[in-house]
């Protein structure tokens, strides 16, 4: 499971990556051959929408949304352990209402559809409704392996990329 | 149910969620749906949960978050920001507190290619820190002044604060990027001057580098061309009128990618890294956006909203202690609370009441930034803080807090200076009409 | 004597625009009055409770009450409405609404099937930009702001491309040269600024926009039964007419205006030009009808109706 969040979140970080490159491409073409790529507008909306649920899926999933620390930091371990299940239990109460309410979205999305192509955005809408889906589950998820202590299961996987250079290495 | 007392409700539940340690979008979420289904019924309070998070998501004017962040990260894992520093100190490292203001200088550089103040205080505290660690700087000061540093990411353009403000409330965005610069600057010479002060003072606590040659110090200016052009290109680009703002955020994130290719400083590995940081940030921001529209649209429907902007408007104490009555509201709230959510919540009831008063929307935007500063950098709740604890394990909060005090003195300083002389923030956008 | 209810009106324009002072609030007085009282109608403009694209879905959940809604935010979505989108096909705001609302009657229960529809209208524009553009050939490679999706696809049809900026970024835009002109009803064009960033306004009615008010069905359920006749009374063709009529006519009177401002040039066209911009949107007609068919209804039939409607009073172009 591990592995294919993992894959996920590439995916999802990915998506990112193409709002850049079409927003710069699209630019690029209208200022300089006066020509734009169909749909790059609410193409990158789209793909902002898919990335974004799915990155709260797994912000979810690695319990790494913003909170504030205010009574955790002054518990003993116990007692952050019972805060950890109430407020994953709370995240949980909220985003199965959530997911199952985008799903509700996506079946009243009829024949909308993007701008210039007018490809469907159900289709997109669906996509990121799993995102949501995903997260829901992992917040359930969460909250089993937190009352039987395992949460370390999912802390996020290290980046494997070399940090950036040291300021000592060169000028 | 009384209106009042409804949103009375909202607040306290929100902030109880809060305390319990439920994610703070969630916890705005869930009180902005129970109390919109209190009083519209439960239907329409679940059905807010069909429109508004996709709509939020989906909004291309919000691109410009994880765009301007994404640039930024492009930008450190290709080096840039240790660029930034090693200039700064063949610059600088021989002065008293040489390397402090180094550091600072390479926040503010830092700051003008990415739009997040928690991007700059990370990156810098990865940076800078260890080598001012290193030369035998005082550990809390050197994280205080990384976690102040930091700050400059949203007060020099561009700027995710400043992006958010303009869309709340219909502010032109290149004027509100243009009136951050010199107040960003500003900061620059009031940090210089606490590292002076505290230089001078105790001398033991930053000690002075070695010189560099002046051939070093050429050559350190030569390896900043890239941020340089990313600068220049980005805002050339929006003033000059070759893109929008939006467009800005997702070119300089495509540009920095590109110029990291170019010089060879970025292979798969860090690019996905660099992209994986962005979304795990930009999808921790949205889930705030999200929350912060579902409690806005139920403040809306009590109507608390429009009761608060008389209440502010029709204070007996003049425009500048209505002014000055919101950032100690600002001062307080922002100890305890995420900056976001506070700006998100609170914007819509005080930026009418400012315009009533008369005050300036693109001043006001700089006064708004300047309120996110003392948020992110006071005790007991500030995000930069946090940020550089977990990634400088041993420096205790409690060290940091006390490292920060210093630079939020001068920050007092400088805000009353900005609204003092509006002209320090509105010359700059002044010229661009 | 009914129970007193609350009206939530939401929309998304700042409260003190042409169309909230000529068309939302008479409409409100008005139902105020014939209710004696028993509905009061509270504003939401500026997207207070909701993005302008979702207006529609709002009044559909009971986020608000009544709606003001543009079908054509998303695109698709409402086939049968974007008739009112179709270029050069309305003239007079006023009597073009009227037509447009006692056409759509017919098809607003099966397309706008899960609210009350209220009533629809129109306004119309023109292209406004920093050179005369007196031909369609004229357009390509220009970079243009447009009004709505449909007039976006017309543009891209003739070779320009399309800039996205909301209409409060669109002036600064055209100032910077983002943009080289811009789709805009003709008041507008002077309230947003835009005045002082192009000077070129070819005289033709090159787009119209459309708008529903929808009404929440369960909100108008639970009506004792005289509110509801208020209701009816207020969600009627003359209302669509009337409030057409209010806000398109303050729009066109921008024209006079800015013939008599200086610096800027009133563009005429001959009957020849005309002709060859009316040929050049003759493609978008084709797709509309073909989206009708689609969408189970006879599109050249319903668009001859259509025409049939306007003929009868005189709005057509
Ligand atoms: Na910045
Ligand atoms: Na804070």
């Amino acid at each position: 499971m591990r592995r294919l969040l993992s894959a996920a979140e590439t995916v999802a970080a990915l998506f990112l990556l193409l709002i850049a490159l079409l927003t710069a491409g699209n630019v690029l073409l209208r200022d300089v051959f006066s020509v734009q790529i169909p749909d790059w507008y609410d193409g990158s909306r789209m793909l902002q929408g898919i990335a974004l649920f799915w990155g709260l899926a797994l912000a979810t999933c690695y319990g790494s949304h913003i909170c504030v620390d205010i009574v955790w930091e002054h518990l003993r371990p116990r007692g952050r352990r019972a805060l950890d299940v109430a407020a994953t239990a709370v995240t949980l109460a909220f985003l199965a209402p959530l997911a199952w309410m985008v799903w509700v979205k996506v079946g009243s999305t009829g024949t909308q559809g993007t701008m210039d192509l007018r490809l469907p955005l159900v289709n997109f809408y669906a996509v990121a409704a799993v995102g949501m889906t995903v997260a829901a589950v992992l917040a359930a998820v969460r909250l089993v392996l937190l009352l039987r202590g395992r949460e370390a299961l999912l802390e996020p996987p290290a980046l494997d990329a070399p940090a950036a250079p040291k300021a000592s290495d060169g000028p | 149910m009384d209106r009042d007392l409804v949103a009375l409700l909202g607040f306290l539940g929100m902030f109880a969620l809060m305390a319990l340690r439920v994610p703070i979008g969630i916890a705005m979420g869930i009180a902005g749906v129970a109390g919109f289904a209190g009083l519209s019924g439960l239907k329409p309070g679940l059905n807010l949960l069909a429109n508004v998070p996709l709509s939020v998501v989906t909004d291309y004017n919000l691109s410009v978050i994880p765009m301007f962040i994404l640039m930024g990260a492009f930008a450190s894992r290709s080096g840039m920001s240790t660029e930034l520093f090693a200039a700064g100190r063949a610059w600088l490292g021989h002065l008293r507190g040489g390397l402090a203001m180094a550091s600072v200088a390479a926040c503010a550089g830092f700051a003008a290619i990415n739009g997040s103040s928690v991007a700059t205080a990370a990156t810098m505290a990865q940076v800078a820190l260890p080598e001012m660690r290193r030369a035998g700087y005082h550990p809390g000061l050197s994280a205080g002044l990384v976690a102040a540093g930091g700050t400059l990411g949203i007060m020099i353009p561009p700027s995710v604060i400043l992006v958010l403000y303009g869309i709340m409330t219909e502010t032109d965005i290149t004027r509100l990027f243009a009136a951050g610069l010199i107040p960003g600057l500003l900061a620059v010479a009031f940090y210089f001057g606490v590292v002076q002060f505290i230089g001078w003072r105790r001398p033991d606590v930053m000690p002075r580098g070695q010189a560099h040659g002046w051939r070093e110090r050429l050559a350190s200016l030569r390896s900043l061309w890239a941020v340089l052009l990313l600068f220049v290109f980005v805002l050339g680009g929006i003033y000059g009128g070759l893109f929008t703002v939006e467009e800005a955020a997702g070119i300089g994130a495509a540009g920095t990618l590109l110029i990291g290719l170019a010089r060879g400083r970025l292979g798969w590995a860090g690019i996905r890294a660099a992209l994986i940081d962005t979304l795990r940030v930009s999808s921790a921001i949205m889930m705030i956006v999200i929350g912060a529209f579902l409690f806005g649209y139920f403040l809306t429907i009590t109507q608390f909203t429009q009761k608060a902007v008389g209440f502010l408007v029709g204070l007996p104490i003049g425009p500048y202690g209505v002014l000055a009555l919101i950032m100690l509201g600002y001062f307080v709230l922002g100890a305890i609370m995420d900056e976001l959510a506070m700006i998100l919540l609170t914007v819509p009831i005080v930026f009418p009441a400012m315009m009533q008063l008369g005050f300036d929307p693109v001043w006001f935007g700089v006064i708004i930034v300047m309120a996110v500063t003392f948020g992110m950098i006071c005790p007991p709740v500030g995000i930069n803080v946090f940020v550089i604890n977990s990634i400088a394990r041993d420096i205790t909060l409690g060290r940091i807090y006390r490292g920060t005090m210093p630079f939020i003195a001068v920050d007092l300083v400088r805000l009353v200076i900005l609204c003092a002389f509006p002209a320090i923030s509105l010359w700059l956008p002044g010229l661009i009409r | 004597q009914d129970k007193p209810v609350e009206l939530k009106f939401a929309h998304w324009l700042p409260a003190n625009h042409s169309l909230a002072r000529n068309g939302f609030e008479p409409w409100a007085k008005s139902v105020e009055a014939a209710s004696k009282g028993s509905i009061k109608v509270v504003f939401f403009p500026s997207q207070q409770l909701g993005k302008a694209a979702d207006h529609y879905d709002m009044a559909r959940d009971g986020i608000a009450d009544v709606t003001w809604a543009n079908p054509g935010y998303q695109a698709g979505r409402f086939p049968l409405i974007a008739a009112g989108e179709l270029p050069f096909l309305v003239a007079k705001p006023g009597p073009g609404s009227a037509a447009l609302d006692a056409w759509y009657r017919r098809y607003a229960g099966t397309e706008m099937k899960d609210v009350k529809f209220c009533f629809a209208h129109l306004h119309v524009g023109t292209l406004h930009a920093k050179k005369p553009i007196t031909e369609p050939g004229q357009l390509k490679g220009m970079k243009i702001r447009s009004s709505n999706g449909t007039n976006a696809q017309f543009m891209t049809l003739l070779g320009a491309t399309n800039v996205q900026v909301s209409a409060p970024e669109a002036r600064d835009a055209l100032e910077k040269g983002v943009a080289d002109a811009i789709s805009f009803p003709w008041g507008s064009i002077l309230s947003f600024g835009i005045d002082k960033a192009v000077k070129y306004h070819t005289d033709m009615r090159l787009y119209a926009s459309d708008f529903a008010w929808v009404v929440n069905k369960g909100w108008y359920d639970k009506l004792g039964a005289s509110q509801k006749k208020v209701i009816d009374d207020h969600c009627s063709n003359e209302w669509a007419a009337k409030v057409g009529a209010a806000w398109g006519d303050d729009e066109d009177s921008g024209q006079a205006k800015l013939e008599k401002a200086a610096g800027h040039t009133i563009v005429k066209l001959t009957p020849a030009q005309l002709d060859a911009w009316k040929k050049a949107a003759e493609p978008l007609y084709g797709q509309w009808v073909q989206g009708v068919d689609k969408a189970g209804a006879n599109g050249k039939q319903a668009l001859a109706e259509l025409r049939k409607e306007l003929d009868a009073r005189k709005a057509g172009n």
